[in-house]
């Protein structure tokens, strides 16, 4: 018996629609594009709504749901995407920043971060995640290279993710 | 920062500018109004339960038998669906390791190390994970070789049903990551990531019946067999001079005739011990260590893999190895898991006195006196280890590792140099597991190497697996990787690389898991003592039986 003949379709949709941004975000966080997340994230709740039923909590759920998720993405590939070597370091990043509410908290810390940033490193992140530049593009704005531009955005990123750590530590 | 953290917070940087998540709910509705409900095959089978009959049968199954068994079972798993069809499996690692998650779990809540046996339960949505290159059989579909890194999902399982006995005769593995070759009856099959592998049952339900009912037959016999001795007791009681036993002769078998040469025995375990073929213990053990370090050396070449035949062969000999362990078991013989009985002082007495005999450099009748006192003051050592109450489980596995290795050093002292190599061919002992005649065996058995640069990374791996097995929040589990970063800083765990037989075959250099044990003691005492943790998390705690051992990298 499937969860479908069983639940109404608006239990349905409220399970969709609590646990969706958490399995969208982490198939973005694997590297899937916004279309393929898409897709995954479907297939991975229809995975769930056909599975025999089972009661779990909202975090068991959420846990069903990544490991799922993350198979259909194994599978999109012909070879592997990550070694499962990385599985845990990778799932300690992911915990790390989605926390309780499927990463709600950790983005607006992260907005908030961002606001403080200046210099090169915000000019770095509009180019890159708002204008959508190319590296070249970035590097000829900036007057370095494109390894240059790499080593920038990441040192931001790694900048942001210690604003990230102070707030939230702050906040506690 | 790890490359998987910058990405998290790089995934966020581009939510935050526009890639943000849709709402898939009206296509997640449609979508399961068009298609064809059910991935997963699932059995028309009525819901019946099973009566007690059934029950002893196949409990009598899992004890006496390493063959593939099934029920109708409520599975207790938290996805389970009532009256869904599980598969109990009889499963023997060789090489490797091999880890279990049930379907719907996201961690796997069991671990076969190399050379360990055992059942688990298989249903669709089960996996299989081994990170080392990996050979096990699992029940009577025959033998598996998996590369690296290699995960296994059960996707269908198909079923016949005579007599009573649901027995499973395909059963579909998709390979998620990795690969996998399987052996059996005469065919071979191999899969990679992406494809997935059928395997054929090699039994008949017609042999399950018949196995159920010798199995039931052997357990009256048994019972029988207790009841006799129960009664002779209780006579004995009442006549304390018949009651002695000489411990240097050994009962002569009863019922069944056994090929079984024991030199060594206790009056507490006599009965179940002269069941073991210890004659075909020692030939085995003497055709399987210099086979071991082999292995090892071979290893031990650069660029070196697994060389497949030679595992083959010793996982062969290592199933007949295993064939005594649920009798030493049963006997109630004290020990830290199966391979803490296996190495008690009397197992090993009657191994290594069988495969010297084997090797044709039986023990001198003076040797076998000094070996019997020596029996009695570790047996009594290794009882009185396992009757002490401590905080930790682990802290008994230490004392029996220390203990051992302390038996095995006498015992070596009282060989000829001829007879020493014939005990631990030249190479064994080297790496735990390579010797059947050491604590490795133990300690083996019971680590979980985790590849890390340093403490640090460490701390970060280990947090994460004892958070998940504790339960532990976010802001704990922080604590627990700090007092895990500091406590596990000492440059002695740091000072040799892993190599390959290391990371390969999960068998740790000698050494290198007792000092990750003492590290793991210090730590676990820590967390005990500096971080907040709920009465149930301090009992998880305290049964923690694996020990995470930093492996270098």
């Amino acid at each position: 018996m499937t969860v479908v003949q069983t639940i109404s379709q608006d239990e349905v949709v409220r399970l969709v629609q609590s646990h969706q941004a958490e399995v969208w975000r982490y198939l973005r966080y694997l590297g899937a594009s916004a279309e393929l997340a898409d897709d995954l994230t479907q297939d991975t709740f229809l995975q769930l709504l056909r599975a025999p039923f089972a009661v779990r909590s909202p975090q068991q759920t959420a846990g069903w749901l990544r490991t799922v998720a993350r198979n259909l993405f194994v599978r999109a590939f012909r070879r592997p995407p990550f070694e499962l070597a990385e599985l845990e370091t990778m799932e300690a990043a992911w915990s790390g920043f989605a926390g309780d509410d499927a990463g709600g908290e950790a983005l607006v810390r992260l907005r908030g971060c961002l606001e403080r940033l200046d210099g090169r490193a915000r000019d770095a992140v509009r180019l890159h995640y708002e204008e959508r530049r190319s590296r070249s593009e970035i590097g000829a704005q900036l007057g370095v290279g494109e390894d240059g531009v790499k080593s920038l955005l990441r040192r931001t990123r790694s900048l942001l993710r210690a604003c990230m750590q102070r707030d939230a530590e702050g906040g506690s | 920062m790890t490359d998987w953290e910058d990405r998290v917070v790089d995934s966020a940087l581009q939510e935050l500018h526009g890639s943000k998540p849709p709402d898939l709910s009206a296509r997640v509705l449609l979508a399961l109004r068009e298609a064809a409900p059910g991935p997963l095959p699932r059995l028309a089978e009525p819901s019946r339960r099973r009566g007690p009959t059934f029950v002893r049968a196949t409990v009598a199954a899992a004890l006496f038998a390493a063959a593939t068994w099934f029920v109708l079972d409520r599975f207790a798993g938290p996805s389970a669906a009532p009256d869904q069809v599980i598969a109990h499996v009889a499963v023997d690692v060789a090489i490797g390791e091999l880890a279990w998650t049930p379907a719907g779990h996201v961690a796997p809540a069991l671990l076969f190390p190399g050379r360990s046996s055992g059942h688990l339960v298989l249903a669709p949505g089960t996996r299989l994970h081994s990170e080392p290159a990996s050979i096990f059989s699992l029940g009577t579909f025959g033998d598996l070789s998996t590369r690296p890194f290699t995960e296994l999902e059960v996707k269908t399982m198909e079923f016949r049903k005579e007599h009573g006995v649901v027995a499973a005769t395909f059963l579909t593995l998709g390979v998620v990551t990795g690969g996998v070759a399987w052996q059996a009856l005469g065919r071979n099959e191999v899969a990679t990531a992406g494809e997935v592998v059928r395997l054929e049952s090699n039994g008949t339900n017609a042999n399950a019946v018949a196995e159920n009912a010798q199995l039931k037959q052997r357990i009256a016999e048994l019972e029988q067999r207790l009841a006799a001795q129960q009664s002779n007791a209780a006579r004995s009681d009442v006549t304390p001079s018949a009651a002695k036993v000489q411990p240097d002769a050994p009962k002569p078998a009863t019922a069944e005739p056994v090929a079984s040469s024991m030199l060594f025995t206790d009056p507490k375990y006599a009965e179940a011990l002269a069941g073991i073929d210890w004659a075909q213990m020692g030939a085995v053990t003497n055709e399987m260590a210099p086979l071991l370090a082999e292995l090892v050396a071979a290893m031990g070449k650069e660029g070196a893999e697994v060389p497949m035949d030679l595992a083959i062969k010793i996982q062969q000999l290592n199933s007949k190895l295993l064939a005594g362990v649920p009798t030493m078991l049963k006997a109630g013989l004290p020990g830290f898991g199966p391979n803490g009985t296996y190495t008690h002082p009397l197992v090993v007495a009657n191994t290594l006195a069988n495969t010297l005999a084997a090797a044709g450099q039986s023990l001198t009748p003076a040797q076998q006196r000094t070996l019997e006192g020596l029996v009695k003051v570790f047996s009594s050592e290794a009882q009185g280890i396992a009757d002490s109450s401590r905080t930790f489980s682990l802290e008994q596995m230490l004392a029996e590792t220390e203990m051992k290795d302390r038996f095995f050093k006498e015992i070596g002292s009282q060989l000829t140099p001829e007879q020493a190599a014939a005990m631990n061919p030249k190479g064994a002992g080297k790496y735990d597991g390579s010797s059947l005649f050491s604590a490795g065996l133990m300690t083996q058995a019971h680590a979980q190497p985790i590849p890390a640069r340093d403490a640090a990374e460490f701390a970060r791996v280990a947090g994460g697996r004892i958070a998940d097995r504790l339960g532990l929040d976010e802001a704990t589990a922080a604590q627990v990787r700090t007092l895990l970063a500091q406590a596990s800083a000492s440059p002695e765990l740091w000072q040799d690389r892993g190599d390959a037989t290391e990371t390969s075959l999960r068998m740790m250099r000698s050494g290198r898991t007792q000092a990750a044990l003492r590290n793991q003691l210090h730590w676990m005492q820590q967390i005990q003592q500096q971080v907040n943790l709920t009465p149930e998390q301090r009992e998880k705690l305290a049964k923690m039986n694996h020990v995470l051992v930093p492996l270098p990298r």
